[in-house]
């Protein structure tokens, strides 16, 4: 790779505000994981933010495609349709 | 030497199956490791305002610890954390819609694009993560922090040649990192 790619690709990644991932690192503090209170998913709109795949839904396409983060209800044709 | 710079070594594997112990330090490390991604992906790919990807960013990190069990292996944790963001985005998105001009919507081709370029960043930060610490350190202030020489050089107790020979070849070691095998001696290759 040429060193004008990797530099570009090194200034893309900029540090988030030191406020928001220290806000991010205390939600272990008080946030359940999903195997004290079971997998009920967060309320938010994408019940499939889950990633079930015990019942063969690979929302992420991590259970057949590594990697993939396939999603076949949301493949980006009607993003901005409600 | 800022250790904000320093990237964990551990695997995305690692990280995952200590998050799962309840281990809080490899929960830290991971907001650590993924603070920058999902940053990125907000505010470039989706260009949501400071206030809302604030907002959107913890709504991120609060779905990925509860959901720390669906993800099937580290593999799989990078696409995971950037679908479950790209889904934020676009729900925060749709809820302030109609107060936002249609133009001001970033395209589809676009943000697959930008994910896309974003992705291999982060493979470039993974290669990163396997440099001595005065590279990592180097190359992300001087890089993705955009100090100048002389804020490096007085930041790290180093002259401005100093500085500038460490980035020349860390910048080596770092390709050399993303492609084994194809490293090119010092000396061979031009640094703009």
């Amino acid at each position: 790779m040429a060193d004008d790619r990797l530099v570009e690709l090194l200034r893309l990644l900029v540090p988030a505000p030191e406020e928001w991932v220290a806000e991010a690192r205390e939600i272990a503090s008080y946030a359940p994981a999903d195997d004290e209170f079971g997998d009920e998913g967060d309320g938010g709109t994408h019940d499939d933010d889950r990633a079930d795949t015990d019942q063969g839904r690979t929302d992420f396409g991590d259970a057949d495609e590594p990697g993939e983060p396939g999603d076949p209800e949301d493949d980006g044709s009607d993003m901005w349709s409600a | 030497m800022g250790s904000a710079a320093v990237i964990s070594r551990a695997t995305d594997a690692e990280l995952l199956a200590r998050c799962r112990l309840r281990d809080q330090a490899a929960w830290h490390e991971l907001v650590d490791r993924y603070s920058r991604f999902v940053y990125a992906i907000l505010m470039r790919a989706f260009r949501l305002s400071e206030d809302d990807a604030r907002e959107v960013f913890q709504e991120v990190f609060a779905r990925t610890y509860q959901h720390l069990g669906s993800v099937r292996d580290g593999s799989a944790l990078r696409p995971w954390i950037a679908q479950v963001t790209r889904r934020a985005a676009i729900d925060r998105l749709r809820s302030t819609r109609r107060e936002v001009l249609s133009d001001e919507l970033p395209e589809v081709a676009q943000v697959d694009a930008d994910l896309e370029r974003l992705a291999e960043a982060m493979s470039v930060r993974d290669a990163l993560r396997t440099l001595p610490d005065t590279c990592q350190e180097i190359l992300d202030r001087c890089y993705a922090r955009d100090e100048s020489y002389q804020t490096i050089a007085d930041a790290l107790g180093l002259s401005m040649g100093t500085v500038s020979s460490r980035l020349f070849r860390c910048l080596d070691k770092l390709r050399a990192a993303m492609h084994p095998g194809s490293a090119v001696p010092v000396g061979e290759t031009t640094h703009g």
